[in-house]
């Protein structure tokens, strides 16, 4: 339930459906904003009882409308505690009436599904996925976090009933500082149960933005616990998920890292709070192109930005301008790139394609997409035309394409400001 | 009959006037480099009421607004960028600063000498010789100042060498500063490499993270400075809501900042340029070694 970015539709006939989808087959609807834990971190707990979340008829009115439900293949339904809800199976049945869809999830944390009797219901109106957070491997851990001994007994009967029934079943923890030393117990103690998978959220502050409660668990510390668990889950062959743990320290289990969500179907003001999460390699590291999200704005107030822990897998185009130097015109090369403008280097969303001496200057090309276009610095000479004359230079450029000339307004005085750095031109 | 709402008067906003079905002119930043406005609203506000605002508050609207419409009359428009300096944690401790950019769009014979002439009667000390390759030049303004109880002071900004000079009536220039400019996203490197040796910041955890908070990362430019007794950081073209974020972290007077929340979408569509100097703390020895000790947010007029 959470996001890295989402725009909402400011005129949409349903505020509670977001404009862009973060995820193309995957919805969650959040509703029934009850529980019967108190997990210390929770994402909702200032929605809790406050809430209406997504009711019955907007739901439905979402899966009659082709243009909504087009493409998607899960429905995940969440709360609050959705066990909780009598009308839980009318939204498993409003999901199963979206054609495409193949599966509906239920997160859960499984405290009323040991009995079988519920837990049968759901699976025959249509529910075939359990997501069930396991937030501890044993009763003080699990009564600590959730606020409510006894927990720990509840949550594997219920673990154990979904494991015996035809539906899959996955399982979540959260990783904070009363429980990240027990990760590969947890994986231990779920791994009997053969589950389809396992995930492990780095907490996600939401509520506790100013991390007053001192969950957060420094990187460093968490980093061999996460990567025992993710052994023990590539020993037990179950296939394992981190989110919001930054993926250059997850070594060979790198491609477990996903800080996507759902699509989400919740009151608007809940996103007036998500977390930012932010990274000091986010222009230079591949991790950030491909959706790492970094670390939590309340974590690198706390922590810092963990510059000595971070090991940013550096793209090609950024790697140190010796890479280039042997080029014929390496000095030339090597000067470009001091000014952030060698090849390669991102300007906006256009990058530098090459560099070469032309005519009496220096020619830039900027590629986006296909599009390019020159952009010529000669030593100034008031006496000739220029787009734009710096104290040293002349600037001129060359035709832009008019599919991109409005980005490409935006980047012109980007490189402006950046030669503008530079004394003389190496001719 | 009724008592007004508000005990003061309160000071006319200047508007962003902008002609019917023209396309919108550019905006300029604090290096008066030209930008598209975001988005734009028929009441949007003009950045230099923070200025105004800030002037007002000290007693000096009057000078203040008379020095500006000098600088319009002879000048033209987009050619001045303005600064408000707050020393942190002294909310009296207000000065301001007025830089001149060396642009296409200058008006002729654009010159120190030009400028001082218009700030007349303010005096202003200092002059750049003719063969000086200068970028900008800046002049320097505080409460007595701009009542012309004392001499403006003057700096000159080098071209394409990071370097500024104060500039002396009788004595040789004196370096002030050195600015590095990068993009915080290709250019953190050098950012950090400039940072890591700075002699005001001890090696830290939280170091890095108080110099450069991850709300301003997303910016056009950060820059470092290396200044006499102190270093500092800037960053470019942030959005309304980072300048509120930066003007609360470094307590800026709650005036200014109620104001300016209370017209928050009419500034939404200017792109905004801010600065923090920090200097050392020796006594510091288990923290990162430093406090902020003067702030600083630029618009152009
Ligand atoms: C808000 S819960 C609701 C579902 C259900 N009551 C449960 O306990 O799983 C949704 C999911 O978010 C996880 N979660 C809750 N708060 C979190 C946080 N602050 N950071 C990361 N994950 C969190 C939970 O473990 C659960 O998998």
């Amino acid at each position: 339930m959470a996001r890295t970015s989402m725009r909402h539709a400011t005129a949409a006939p349903d505020p509670l459906v977001p404009l862009e989808r973060t995820m193309p087959h995957s919805v969650l609807v959040a509703f029934g904003f009850r529980c019967n834990l108190a997990c210390t971190f929770c994402m909702v707990e200032d929605v809790l009882g406050q809430r209406p979340g997504t009711d019955l008829a907007t739901f439905r009115a979402f899966a009659r409308d082709p243009q909504h439900t087009r493409g998607i293949r899960q429905i995940v339904l969440s709360g609050g505690e959705a066990t909780l809800e009598p009308e839980l199976l009318e939204y498993i049945a409003i999901a199963r009436s979206i054609p495409s869809v193949e599966h509906v999830r239920i997160q859960t944390n499984a405290t009323r599904l040991g009995s079988g009797a519920l837990l049968d219901e759901l699976i025959a109106a249509g529910a075939d996925e359990f997501f069930v957070s396991v937030h501890g491997a044993d009763e003080p851990t699990m009564a600590a976090i959730t606020q409510r001994p006894g927990a720990f007994a509840a949550v594997l009967a219920g673990l154990e009933a979904i494991a015996a029934s035809s539906a899959r079943l996955y399982t979540n923890t959260c990783t904070v500082q009363q429980n990240y030393r027990q990760l590969t117990d947890i994986v231990r103690l779920i791994a009997p149960l053969r589950p389809a998978g396992m995930d492990f959220w780095n907490l996600w502050p939401r509520v506790d933005h100013t991390a007053m409660r001192q969950q957060m668990v420094p990187v460093a510390e968490l980093q061999p616990y996460l990567l025992g668990a993710l052994d023990a889950c590539a020993d037990a062959r179950i296939a394992a998920t981190v989110k919001w743990f930054p993926r250059c320290l997850l070594g060979r289990h790198a491609n477990c890292q996903d800080d996507s969500q759902p699509t989400t179907l919740i009151d608007r003001d809940y996103w007036e709070a998500v977390p930012s999460y932010a990274c000091l390699w986010a222009g230079v590291c591949d991790h950030a192109r491909t959706g790492c999200s970094g670390l939590s704005h309340a974590y690198i107030e706390t922590f810092g930005w963990e510059e000595a822990t971070l090991r940013p897998q550096r793209h090609e185009a950024s790697a140190p301008a010796t890479t280039v130097a042997a080029a014929p015109d390496g000095a030339l090369q090597a000067w470009a790139a001091t000014l952030d403008l060698g090849v390669g280097a991102a300007l906006l969303d256009w990058r530098i394609a090459s560099v070469a001496r032309h005519q009496a200057g220096v020619r830039w090309l900027l590629t986006q997409n296909q599009q390019q276009f020159a952009v010529d610095v000669r030593p100034r000479d008031d006496r000739q035309p220029a787009w734009r004359r710096t104290a040293q230079f002349d600037v001129t450029h060359g035709q832009i394409p008019d599919a991109v000339r409005q980005d490409a307004t935006q980047v012109l005085p980007v490189f402006l400001a950046r030669i503008e750095l530079a004394t003389t031109l190496p001719l | 009959m009724a008592t007004a709402a508000h005990p003061l008067p309160q000071l006319p906003l200047w508007p962003q006037h902008r002609p019917a079905h023209a396309p919108v002119a550019p905006h300029y930043d604090y290096c008066l480099l030209p930008y598209e406005p975001q988005t734009t609203t028929p009441d949007d506000l003009l950045s230099v009421n923070l200025l105004r605002w800030s002037w007002e508050a000290h007693g000096v609207l009057a000078e203040g607004e008379a020095l500006l419409k000098r600088l319009r009359e002879g000048l033209g428009a987009n050619q001045v960028v303005w600064g408000i300096k707050q020393r942190d944690g002294q909310p009296d401790a207000t000065s301001w600063e007025l830089y001149f950019y060396r642009r296409p769009h200058n008006p002729p014979d654009f010159t120190l000498a030009r400028v001082t002439e218009l700030f007349k009667p303010l005096h202003v000390e200092g002059a750049i010789p003719a063969h000086w390759a200068w970028l900008m030049f800046s002049i320097e303004l505080d409460v007595y100042q701009l009542r012309g109880a004392r001499a403006c002071t003057s700096s000159v900004y080098l071209a394409s060498s990071g370097l500024s000079y104060k500039l002396r009536t009788d004595a040789p220039p004196e370096l002030e500063n050195h600015y590095l400019f990068r993009d915080p996203l290709a250019g953190i490197d050098d950012i950090l490499a400039r940072l890591r040796v700075s002699v005001h910041a001890r090696p830290h955890p939280l170091a890095l993270a108080r110099l450069l908070p991850p709300q301003l990362m997303r910016c056009l430019h950060l820059c470092v400075a290396n200044k006499r007794q102190a270093d500092a950081v800037y960053w470019s073209r942030v959005d309304v809501h980072q300048l509120e974020f930066f003007l609360q972290r470094h307590a800026w007077p709650e005036p200014l900042r109620a104001k300016l929340h209370a017209h928050l979408p009419q500034f939404a569509h200017l792109q905004w340029d801010l600065g923090a100097d920090f200097q050392s703390t020796p006594a510091d020895v288990d923290g990162p070694g430093f406090t902020f000790t003067k702030s600083g947010i630029y618009g152009s007029y």
